[in-house]
């Protein structure tokens, strides 16, 4: 008697599951996984919406990207932004959750308030920052002429208008990287602190041997997602530079720009997908790293 | 006894040293939003003051007036709702529906199939939104709704996420609904889905957190201004005239103002459905 019961509920179960994972495994094809299998295809073919017949071109769609002078542009651009994203903003999301942590009664206040340019969208953002990098008008230059600094072009030149987006980037993400930082101090057993005092540590002693070295591997899962952020980063540099009549600047291209442009506006689907194929290899190493590193935590 | 007392008052003053440097952080964190919303309600004659003027001489309500009539923004900001509750609710559904019967069922070829899912977690949009693209243009799903909200039906952090919860529900719980007569889909209706509120309405601000703030893939597939979602139309906007800040900063606060709501009233939750999603980017 129990056992029919059991075999009943069994198949029961089955229906269940079935139902909800063939459904599921349907969308997660079209949307996922047949969609990344065309890229790959796709970067050996050429073809465009007006001339829709494919054509295998073997590697030629990586030879047109790794001779382009606009691709190399970009990756230069791409690579400084990430390197400078993660030389600045780590260090002082560091700083500033240590601190947050050291202050006791205001802490849902600060957190609250460094957090909160995380959610705010990224246009409106971005918005706000070129109002405020204005050469003639904007307030920051009118501040550091209190100081009798010359206004600065924040935008207005190739290297400048990079670092400005950079310097907009991490003060957005500053209140992320640090909450997950505060969660990895808060984790930190006080013994430690403890013991550290009875040998007789000041503070400092206390944060570069004790709270620096425990907060190695949530340091080094910010780092990866700054890197990857940093790769992938569009919005930010679409919104302040590019055809925009207001900005006086020229575009400042990064890579996932350059792959919009390809496909979108100039229907070159083939090298498109073949820069996006490059890009992906650049995230797989980057990730396959993260593990490497994390395994020897 | 000297000694403890110069303690006392050198830890005071490394008190008073970081409130002095968090206090700073904090102008710098918030000034931005009130130069936005300083800009957008002066007269556009104090604009482009030097010395700038931050509060107005007086309340001029021109620039969002002239945002309102020069574009329909109310529209957009509905797109961005439509857009941002239907990719939700979707994500909600299958999320909790996959994740429950990856936590609790045994089936074949079970690790196979949560590790493909797994695997595109690491997979980011731009590699594969070349395809995606011209599938809308064969369904014909270009700038329509479904076309935006197509991509984001299905979210692998979250299954794996509400995974990793739903495991902890106790096996007996499950089986005492069994034996009472309750079907799969009752049980997780009324046993898995009340027990996992938190983890699932974590998972549903962050989803909408990420769907509002959405830009890449509405840039690409929508073509018309009546279908641009908020984030769209205000970058679209500025490309439309020769740069005037008054309107540009009261349409960035016409778009912030709704987070800055629902971030006064959630922002426990919000903080928290955000740092959750830490391991996607």
């Amino acid at each position: 008697m129990k056992n029919i019961l059991g075999s009943s509920i069994k198949k029961r179960q089955y229906v269940f599951v079935y139902s909800v994972l063939i459904p599921t495994f349907l969308l997660f094809g079209v949307i996922r996984f047949v969609p990344m299998f065309n890229t790959m295809i796709m970067s050996f073919q050429s073809w465009n919406l007006i001339r829709p017949k494919r054509i295998f071109v073997g590697l030629l769609n990586y030879q047109q990207i790794l001779t382009d002078k606009l691709f190399f542009e970009a990756l230069f651009n791409t690579v400084g932004f990430m390197v400078l994203t993660v030389a600045l903003s780590i260090p002082l999301a560091l700083f500033f959750a240590v601190l947050v942590q050291e202050s006791k009664k205001l802490r849902p206040f600060y957190e609250s308030v460094y957090f909160f340019p995380t959610i705010a969208t990224m246009v409106s953002v971005t918005l706000i920052w070129k109002w405020m990098y204005d050469g003639s008008y904007g307030l920051i230059n009118y501040i550091l002429s209190w100081f009798g600094i010359q206004p600065v072009g924040w935008l207005a030149s190739q290297p400048m208008a990079l670092i400005s987006i950079c310097l907009m980037t991490v003060w957005k993400t500053l209140g992320y990287n640090m909450m997950i930082l505060l969660v990895g101090l808060r984790a930190i057993d006080v013994t430690y602190y403890e013991a550290a005092e009875i040998d007789g540590a000041n503070r400092f002693q206390k944060f570069w041997k004790v709270t620096l070295p425990l907060l190695k591997p949530i340091t080094l899962f910010i780092c990866i997602m700054t890197v990857l952020k940093s790769l992938m980063a569009f919005t930010q540099f679409y919104a302040m530079t590019s055809d925009s009549q207001g900005s006086p600047s020229s575009l400042v291209r990064v890579l996932v720009y350059d792959i919009y442009q390809r496909a979108f506006l100039f229907q070159n689907m083939g090298p498109a997908s073949a820069e996006a194929m490059l890009l992906f290899f650049g995230v797989l190493a980057v990730t396959i790293l993260q593990f490497k590193l994390a395994k020897e935590e | 006894m000297g000694s403890i007392k110069n303690n006392h008052v050198y830890d005071r003053l490394f008190k008073a040293l970081v409130h002095l440097i968090l206090m700073t952080g904090v102008i710098i964190m918030i000034w931005p939003f009130i130069w936005m919303v300083s800009t957008a309600i002066k007269p556009a004659a104090e604009v482009l003051l030097i010395p700038p003027k931050i509060i107005p001489s007086y309340l001029d309500w021109s620039h969002f007036r002239q945002v309102f009539s020069e574009i329909p923004i109310f529209r957009y900001f509905m797109n961005s709702i439509i857009v941002a509750g239907v990719g939700t609710v979707c994500i909600l559904i299958t999320s909790a529906l996959t994740g429950f019967v990856f936590a609790k069922y045994d089936f074949p070829a079970k690790r196979v199939l949560f590790y493909a899912i797994l695997a595109t977690l690491m997979v980011p949009f731009q590699f594969y939104m070349i395809p995606l693209y011209s599938l809308m243009i064969k369904l014909g799903w270009v700038n329509t709704y479904q076309g935006i909200i197509f991509p984001q039906m299905i979210s692998s952090f979250g299954t794996f996420f509400l995974k990793q919860n739903m495991e902890g529900i106790p096996d007996d719980l499950l089986d005492a609904a069994r034996i009472d007569g309750c079907g799969e889909l009752g049980i997780f209706k009324n046993v898995v889905v009340p027990i996992s509120k938190a983890s699932i309405s974590a998972l549903g601000i962050f989803s909408f957190v990420t769907a509002w703030a959405e830009f890449m893939w509405p840039l690409i597939v929508t073509m018309d201004s009546e279908m641009y979602v908020l984030e769209l139309g205000l970058a679209m906007f500025q490309h439309q005239f020769f740069v005037d800040y008054g309107k540009l900063m009261a349409g960035a606060t016409f778009a912030t103002l709704p987070v800055i709501i629902a971030f006064l009233f959630l922002r426990r939750n919000i903080i928290e459905g955000i740092t959750l999603g830490g391991v996607k980017y």
